[in-house]
């Protein structure tokens, strides 16, 4: 009876460990696109710096090229940047948590398991 | 990777097979992200020529515009000092045809280092993959002998 119910408590666990994992994966693939597009951003914010004031700036909207002022695109891109800044480190703050969490996990985890296996050989 | 050192000697063979697998995997991620860094080099390098030929041409200069791959139409160059190009992010700039190759050339050099830094840590992963599959080979080896 008491093994049953051993497995049972192990199973629940099990699953809230593979919950956590399947997060932290999608979680991690989020980073890699917004650190991808803070890239991009920087590099366009590279290039509007360089631009001379004679140039001209168009932002894609849809399928149309709107034409947009130089100071207010590089405002857009510094807020742009500072946003997905701000995303990244709250992604990264939750995947440390869960981290932590999944340490927990496979202590119980491993620690079931050791009473699973005295009780096995008790019998 | 972990940043304490491991002596491969002391893994057992279980765990070498693993690092192996692990190292591979990571060999051919590297080799996947150059690929792309080159298919990208080449698209730059495409733009950067196709203006370098538009450059200094009279306006009115009639040419064929490719519609798709394999459809052109006829059309004329209207404004022979400007170019507008894509520079990511939803956002394009009209630029002068000299400074648009300026801009291609940068772009062409960024990934020409980033190419040179991941070729680098290619190497090293190389490495660390054959000593991984040499020692494995060892162990493998050696335990043969042990159970003759």
């Amino acid at each position: 009876m008491a093994a049953e119910e051993l497995q049972k408590q192990f199973q629940t666990e099990l699953d809230a460990f593979k919950q956590c994992q399947k997060e932290i994966n999608q979680l991690a693939g989020m980073r890699q696109q917004l650190d991808g597009q803070l890239n991009e951003n920087s590099i366009v914010k590279e290039e509007l710096a360089l631009l001379k004031p004679s140039g001209e700036v168009y932002k894609m909207v849809g399928p149309i090229l709107l034409r947009q002022d130089h100071t207010e695109a590089k405002e857009n891109i510094d807020k742009r940047m500072s946003y997905i800044k701000n995303e990244l480190q709250r992604i990264d703050d939750r995947i440390h948590t869960l981290e932590g969490k999944q340490d927990e996990f496979r202590e119980t985890l491993t620690k079931l398991q050791q009473q699973f296996q005295a009780q096995q050989i008790k019998k | 990777m972990a940043g304490k050192m491991i002596d491969l000697n002391n893994l057992n063979v279980q765990q070498l097979a693993k690092m192996k697998e692990q190292v591979y995997k990571e060999v051919s991620l590297i080799q996947d992200s150059l690929q792309s860094l080159k298919i990208a080099q080449k698209r730059y390098i495409s733009s950067q020529e196709a203006l370098e030929s538009a450059k200094g041409r009279p306006s009115g200069t009639s040419m064929m515009i490719p519609l798709t791959k394999s459809m052109y139409a006829a059309g004329q160059l209207v404004n022979p000092e400007h170019v507008t190009v894509c520079i990511g992010a939803g956002y394009f700039l009209k630029l002068e045809i000299n400074d648009a190759i300026q801009y291609f050339k940068r772009r062409v050099n960024f990934l020409v280092e980033r190419m040179e830094g991941i070729q680098q840590i290619g190497l090293e992963k190389q490495k660390l993959q054959n000593v991984v599959t040499e020692v494995l080979e060892m162990k493998l080896q050696q335990a043969q002998t042990e159970n003759k």
